[in-house]
């Protein structure tokens, strides 16, 4: 992504100051201290990455007015025009996004995808703080950003994925934790394999308590009978209790029961019935007198009634003449309406002929066929005509809209046409193979990048050859050096010859002899030591000699791969040259060639297919224009074949018309309004036929009725009437007949009453009789004289038997207290022999003793309950089944989410080694690059860096391949070394093709280089990262300005004054 | 001798729970309890609704030697109920319920015979006052027997005539699937004299011979665990006058289990898929007539992947597909296991030259290189190898090939995703 223009809307001091015309290249913004610069980097920052969040942030809020936040216009990678744009809302950070001309705003974060802030700020946007810190380009999320970034299609790095998977994992499970859900799940699990261990074990708690029911119930056997013994003793007890007063009164009744005389025998209720037969015979003498004064009083109202006969012979006929009667009085009130609707009806008929026409009359109305069927055809003449006579419009109507539709067309055409002859004066020439060409460039593009690449390996081999020929030239020097031992044996024999010479000449043997034995002792020694001088420098010169060797082998081998090298370099070169030839007609030395070729051959391209694409939409509209010329045609054909036939139809309606006798020249709606008055004209004259028949019917009515009521009055005897008095006379008559009626019926229930008065009067005088009988008999069965006697006997024997039925009913008493038979005997003897005293005695003594032996039969009897309760509850108990069956859900449940944190924790291990791997094979490559721009940057003085345990260990190499450790370097040399380091980072980021690169800020960074050159080997790295990365360096120093603008002609300068940027 | 008719059935493991099923709702985990109750319920049932002359019960009535309590109590009621209909049985007990384990002090009705750990006479079974079987058994005296018993099946002569019975614990003709107590083979039970075997052990129904003699395994009454999905129950054997067994199965289960595979393939939202789940089960449930308790699979390839790789999407539709379960028959959808794929082709992926190819040929490398898979098994060790855990849950050596591949899915999805969540 390349800046074009920045608009800081509201962000610190700016409000509204704008940036325009920024360089792809490099951008040198030069302002005092104070002015802005690092707030513009800020803004970029915030731009891009959203504003600082934290305890510290400092979000930069406007301080003269704006709404915070900016926006700036950029092109990506493939050349798009976007608008970026930062405010605040939607968060600490504010809201980003970013819009292509005529696309949907997007997330800023989707744009610059596999970087965040501290990426951004560490290694593209820095300033000398975070420069100067080898720190800030450590740590695994660094790492992970430079060398991840993008790793995927998605939006989600390496470290985000792994983050991912870390965080639901540690969610999962970790080591010590308690509520993770493996955790707290081992722990659920083991507390419920507590609880079915411990419920497994009721089943000996069952046979235990089944084993304790069985020895308790045993001993409530026991108890249970000695409390029957005594409940025994206290029921005979109670007894006798209950006993000892029904006992007394028994005794007394027996003994009046012996005062009382005897009486033998004596009817049952004699004194009642006696008493009960005289009543009856008192009243029986009373109904007698009153019955035959009732007859006396019947016979005399009989008399007094009186008798119609003659009206009452008439019954049926008056029935019939009054049925007859509405119908009679209908007649005639309808007679007279029937006759004025006869004449309406006839009038009706006779204006419906008149609008018919004169031809037409009663009599000839029936030769007019007005059927449905002929009703149909009119009307379907009707609809022919009509349908006829609208398509013939319509298709005059279609002619004109083909008319105008071919008009329009026509001049659509030849606009089309002026248009593409005034875009293309000449037809654009076709592009063939285009994608073979596309192809060739793209390869054109690969061989210029292996070019380069292949001069600076050449280059670097080159001088690692000299160096090794270097290096074997000082081997050789030092092999000289080492030199060769000199043979002893010479000197000491020119010693010893020279001593026995001296001693000889001076006859001095002895003295000869002993220097010349001090001379052989000393070269003995000096032999020695000669010979392992001589050992160490033959070993010295041995190894000098095969590092000469291995050299001179380094060597060959430098200078082969440099041929190898040449010989690719050239065939890269030829095939380069090879795109000069016609076919193509391309010069390719530069990338920016290959650049140019593929943009215009792509322009040739898009406009040999605009020119198509124009070109194809004239021949469509050329085509649209002669269909619509062929359906005009068609249409005007087709309206004059509708003419003809509205014609046609028209000759056969006239046809139809004349055959019918109907007017010529009607249309179809006036002959079925004929058709319809026809039609009316018979239904009227059908209607006044029916009305007068109707009229005769009533007359014929009221003569029948008034005949059958003159005759009936007649018989009645009563006088004849008018006819219109006959309703009254004969609403009358039911009057008449229900009143002859009820008087008949009156005298004969008179006589029916006074036969049963007379039949009653006989039953009573016969009863009277009988129960003077049942007296005398009565006296007799009592044995008595009189009605006095009787009553005398009949007292003895109801006091005999009220006292035998009462000691009965004592001896049933203590049958209930004892057993019937001899059990009461038993119990009367026992009575007879107690006392009052005695008995109360034995009755306590049995209770005292029932108590005891119920308590304890109630204690043990509760004891069994309990243990009859607990092993109801222990049978009931279905907690094993529920608790296994959780237990087994929380072993499932544990064993799934375990294996969910397996394959989290594998993904993660694999994340983890992916990203090891990718690091260690990327990693060198980055440092490398590092120490080439660190070997330009610093003139040379250094040739590589050496980090080989990555950036934890880095150290410089010099030239003369001296190392140097972080501790020796000196401040401007360390921020060479991470400046380098930087660019090496970006360069690899941004190699990266599925990437957005983003734009290099900094911050005066070169304040600490000091000397000349040092500031413009530093300007030159810059000038040639901006060669391929956008670059915004902001400086209060002018000749730092300076120094960069000489190092690149291209870069664009702007100075920051007052909250504003001015190109210089 | 007169036709009659019995009932065979085995390994009731009462009150043995459904393995690892998760009901959160009452209703289902009443139903998921009283399972093994209600199969030997319908077990009685058939038996009195048939005329049954006796019932057989050849071993592992219980789930654990332990014994339930309130499963010796059904098992005791169950008999009383057939002591009331007239209907006797027999009893063995198997490597599960063996003797050697706990045991209630019940009052056991008179109707039934519990054959001992040693020979014994067989128990002659009566029809209206006759004689017409002659029942054999024997029950484990410890939890492993692995010699054959056959040798304690002696009959007896004046038996002949009746039909004979031979109930018998064991597996026969070595079913690998169960482990091998009392092993015997087809051959060596059709020597003998008996007229039909009532087996028990295997779980699943099978009639090894129909007749001369019959070998039957009944199976279990009812599916005790996801792998015995299908139809369980009981058999019902008429003999008639010529002493050959009529063997019908009859079904007792009151719950299925169901495993159901469902691919996310043309599957586009989230409500599409749970209305396809909504019908797979509603088809599962009329089609068993009874409860069912499903575990379904998804599969395939389809834009649904991505959800369902999150587990709390998963879980929501499981919530959501269980509030439906309202009254019987219900159909419980136990387990939603996702074994989707990405869309993308990965083998077309691990060819990519970037950061995103490398993960995905490193775990196409870890597929066969021990010193990835130690380092592997090393991470895993942190949870799998502590002591409360290992006892159940050993390093998934055996399992590292499909964790891999789950990783490599997993991991796909996050490099190559639509987003992150």
């Amino acid at each position: 992504m390349k800046l074009e223009k920045l608009h800081l809307g509201g962000f610190g001091i700016f409000c509204g100051a704008e940036l325009d015309g920024l360089a792809p290249g490099l951008n040198v913004i030069e302002g005092h201290n104070e002015a802005g610069k690092s707030t513009t980097m800020e803004f970029i920052r915030a731009l891009l990455f959203g504003f600082q969040t934290g305890h510290n942030a400092q979000r930069y809020e406007p301080v003269r007015g704006g709404s915070h936040g900016g926006w700036a216009l950029a092109r990506d990678r493939a050349g798009r025009a976007l608008r970026l744009e930062r405010r605040s809302g939607g968060g600490r950070a504010g809201s980003g996004t970013a819009s292509a001309e005529g696309a949907e705003a997007l997330p800023l974060v989707s744009l610059v995808r596999g970087a965040d802030r501290r990426l951004y700020t560490n290694v593209f946007a820095f300033s000398l703080h975070e420069l100067q810190s080898l720190e800030s380009l450590k740590g695994d999320s660094l790492y992970g950003r430079i060398y991840a970034a993008g790793s995927g299609s998605g939006d989600v790095s390496l470290l985000d994925a792994l983050g991912q998977t870390t965080k639901k994992a540690d969610e999962l499970f970790r080591p010590g934790g308690r509520e993770r859900v493996l955790n707290k799940a081992v722990r659920d699990r083991d507390a419920l394999r507590a609880d079915v261990e411990l419920l497994k074990k009721s089943l000996d708690e069952y046979n235990q308590a089944r084993l304790s029911l069985d020895e308790f119930r045993e001993q409530v056997a026991t108890l249970r009978e000695a409390e029957g013994r005594a409940r025994e003793a206290v029921a005979h007890a109670r007894t006798l209790e209950a006993a000892w007063p029904t006992w007394i009164d028994l005794a007394n009744t027996r003994r009046q029961l012996a005062d009382v005389p005897p009486v033998e025998r004596f009817p049952a209720d004699g004194v009642a019935r006696l008493e009960l037969l005289r009543a009856e015979v008192t009243a029986l003498g009373e109904t007698q007198a009153l019955l035959r004064a009732q007859v006396r009083r019947l016979h005399e109202q009989y008399r007094a009634a009186p008798a119609d006969p003659g009206i009452l012979a008439q019954r049926d006929r008056i029935h019939s003449i009054c049925a007859g009667l509405q119908a009679y009085t209908a007649a005639r009130e309808n007679r007279p309406l029937a006759a004025a609707e006869r004449d309406r009806a006839e009038a009706e008929g006779n204006a419906a002929l008149g609008r018919l026409g004169a031809a037409w009359s009663e009599a000839s109305l029936p030769k007019l066929d007005t059927s449905i069927a002929r009703q149909d055809e009119a009307r379907g003449y009707r609809d022919r005509l009509l349908a006829a006579r609208q398509s013939a419009a319509a298709a005059q109507d279609r002619i004109g809209i083909a008319e105008q539709t071919t008009h329009r067309l026509e001049a659509l055409l030849r606009r089309a046409a002026e248009r593409l002859q005034a875009a293309y004066p000449q037809e654009p020439p076709p592009e063939p193979r285009f994608e073979e060409k596309l192809r060739l460039l793209e390869e054109a593009q690969d061989r210029l990048a292996q070019v380069a690449r292949g001069d600076l390996l050449l280059n670097h081999a080159e001088e690692q050859r000299q160096a090794l020929i270097q290096q074997q030239e000082l081997l050789g020097k030092r092999r000289i050096a080492a030199g060769t031992p000199l043979p002893w044996w010479p000197l000491a024999l020119v010693f010893v010859v020279g001593a026995l010479a001296v001693g000889a000449l001076r006859e001095q043997m002895a003295l000869a002899a002993v220097v010349t034995l001090a001379t052989l002792g000393l070269m003995v020694g000096w032999a020695f030591l000669v010979r392992r001088e001589a050992a160490r420098v033959t070993a010295v010169q041995e190894g000098l000699r095969a590092e000469t060797a291995t050299c001179a082998a380094q060597i060959k081998e430098a200078s082969e791969r440099a041929e190898k090298l040449r010989a690719g370099q050239q065939e890269h070169r030829a095939w380069l040259e090879r795109l000069s030839a016609p076919e193509y007609g391309w010069s390719v030395q530069e990338a920016s060639d290959v650049r140019d070729c593929t943009r215009a051959l792509q322009s040739g391209r898009e406009r040999r297919q605009a020119f198509e694409a124009d070109a194809q939409i004239v021949a469509a509209r050329r085509e649209e224009w002669e269909a619509s010329r062929e359906a005009e045609k068609l249409a005007r054909k087709q309206a004059e074949a509708r003419v003809d036939a509205e014609r046609a139809e028209r000759t056969a309606w006239e046809a139809w018309l004349a055959e019918r006798g109907l007017p010529a020249g009607a249309s179809p709606e006036t002959a079925l309004s004929l058709f319809t008055e026809a039609d009316h004209a018979r239904t009227c004259f059908r209607d006044r036929d029916d009305r007068a028949r109707r009229a005769a019917e009533l007359a014929a009515i009221i003569e029948q009725y008034e005949a059958a009521v003159g005759e009936l009055l007649c018989a009645i005897g009563w006088p004849a009437t008018p006819p219109e008095e006959i309703p009254a006379i004969v609403r009358r008559l039911p009057g008449a007949l229900e009143a002859a009626t009820a008087a008949d019926r009156d005298r004969l229930n008179l006589v029916d009453r006074a036969r049963e008065l007379a039949g009653e009067w006989r039953r009573s005088r016969k009863r009277a009789r009988t129960v003077g009988a049942e007296i005398a008999a009565l006296l007799e069965a009592g044995e008595a004289s009189d009605e006095e006697s009787f009553r005398l006997r009949a007292a003895w024997s109801a006091r005999r038997l009220e006292l035998e039925e009462h000691a009965r009913g004592l001896e049933r008493i203590l049958e209930s207290h004892s057993a019937p038979g001899e059990k009461r005997a038993q119990l009367e003897a026992e009575l007879a022999e107690l006392d009052r005293e005695q008995l109360q005695m034995s009755a306590d003594a049995a209770r005292s003793a029932h108590a005891d032996a119920a308590s304890g039969l109630e204690a043990a009897t509760r004891d069994e309950g309990k243990l009859l309760e607990r092993l109801a509850t222990l049978e009931k108990s279905e907690e094993l089944t529920g608790k296994l069956r959780e237990l087994r859900a929380r072993e499932a449940e544990l064993e799934e989410a375990a294996e969910r944190w397996a394959v989290l924790s594998v993904t993660r291990f694999l994340l983890e080694k992916t990203r090891e791997r990718f690091e260690g094979q990327r990693q060198p490559g980055v440092i490398r690059r590092a120490g080439e721009i660190v070997h330009g940057m610093t003139g040379g003085r250094y040739r590589s860096i050496l980090a080989p345990s990555g950036l934890d260990d880095v150290c410089l190499e010099a030239v003369d391949h001296s190392r140097k450790a972080a501790a020796q370097w000196s401040r401007g040399t360390a921020e060479q070394l991470y400046l380098a380091l930087r660019f090496a980072f970006i360069e690899d980021y941004c190699s990266n093709p599925l990437v957005e690169p983003l734009p290099v800020v900094m911050d005066d960074v070169l304040v600490h280089a000091d000397g000349y050159q040092r500031l413009r080997h530093a300007a030159e790295a810059i000038a040639a990262l901006a060669q391929e990365h956008q670059v915004l360096y902001f400086t209060c120093r002018p000749s730092d300005a300076e120094l960069l603008a000489a190092a690149d002609p291209g870069a664009r300068r702007f100075r920051l004054e007052d909250g504003c940027f001015r190109s210089i | 001798m007169p036709p009659f008719t019995f009932i065979h059935a085995a390994d009731l493991h009462l009150g043995c729970p459904f393995q690892g099923l998760r009901a959160e709702n009452a209703q289902v985990a009443s139903a998921a309890d009283a399972a093994t109750y209600r199969a030997f319920d319908r077990i009685l049932d058939l038996a009195i609704d048939s005329g049954a002359a006796f019932v057989l019960f050849s071993g592992d009535v219980y789930d654990t030697e332990d014994r339930n309590l309130t499963a010796q109590l059904r098992f005791r009621d169950g008999l009383r109920r057939l002591d009331a209909a007239g209907i006797r049985a027999c009893v063995i007990h198997g490597n599960h319920d063996h003797l050697g384990g706990g045991q209630a002090t019940l009052d056991w009705p008179g109707n039934v015979r519990f054959f001992p750990a040693r020979p014994s006479a067989p128990e002659i079974m009566h029809l209206d006052g006759e004689p017409v079987a002659a029942v054999h058994g024997y029950s484990y005296p410890r939890r492993s027997v692995t010699e054959s018993l056959l040798s304690h099946y002696r009959a007896r002569s004046e038996d002949e005539g009746l039909f004979r019975i031979g109930m018998l614990h064991g597996n026969v003709g070595g079913d690998a699937a169960h482990d091998n107590y009392a092993p015997c083979t087809l051959a060596e039970l059709a020597q003998g004299p008996f007229d039909y075997w009532a087996l028990g052990h295997v779980h699943g129904h099978a009639i090894l011979s129909r007749r001369s003699p019959g070998v039957v395994y009944p199976g279990t009454p009812h599916g005790l665990s996801p792998r015995e999905t299908g139809g369980r129950g009981c058999c019902r054997v008429a003999v008639g006058p010529d002493r050959f067994p009529h063997i019908e199965f009859v079904p007792t289960h009151t719950l299925l289990w169901e495993t159901l595979q469902l691919p996310i393939t043309g599957v586009e939202t989230e409500e599409a898929l749970l209305g396809e789940l909504e019908r797979r089960l509603g088809e599962a449930r009329a089609a068993a007539g009874t409860s069912v308790i499903a575990r379904i699979t998804l599969s395939g390839r389809g834009p649904l992947h991505r959800t369902l790789q999150n587990p709390a999407n998963v879980e929501s539709i499981l919530q959501h597909l269980r509030q439906r379960v309202d009254g019987e028959p219900f159909a419980w959808l136990d387990r939603l296991y996702v074994e989707t794929r990405p869309e993308l082709d990965l083998e077309q992926q691990r060819e990519r030259p970037d950061l995103a190819g490398d993960f995905l040929r490193l775990c196409q490398e870890a597929q066969s290189d021990p010193a990835l898979q130690t380092g592997i098994l090393e991470a895993l060790a942190t949870f799998y190898g502590r002591s409360e855990v290992r006892r159940d849950l050993p390093l998934p050596t055996d399992r590292l090939s499909m964790l891999l591949e789950r990783a490599e899915t997993l991991g796909a999805d996050l490099l190559l995703g639509e987003g992150a969540e």
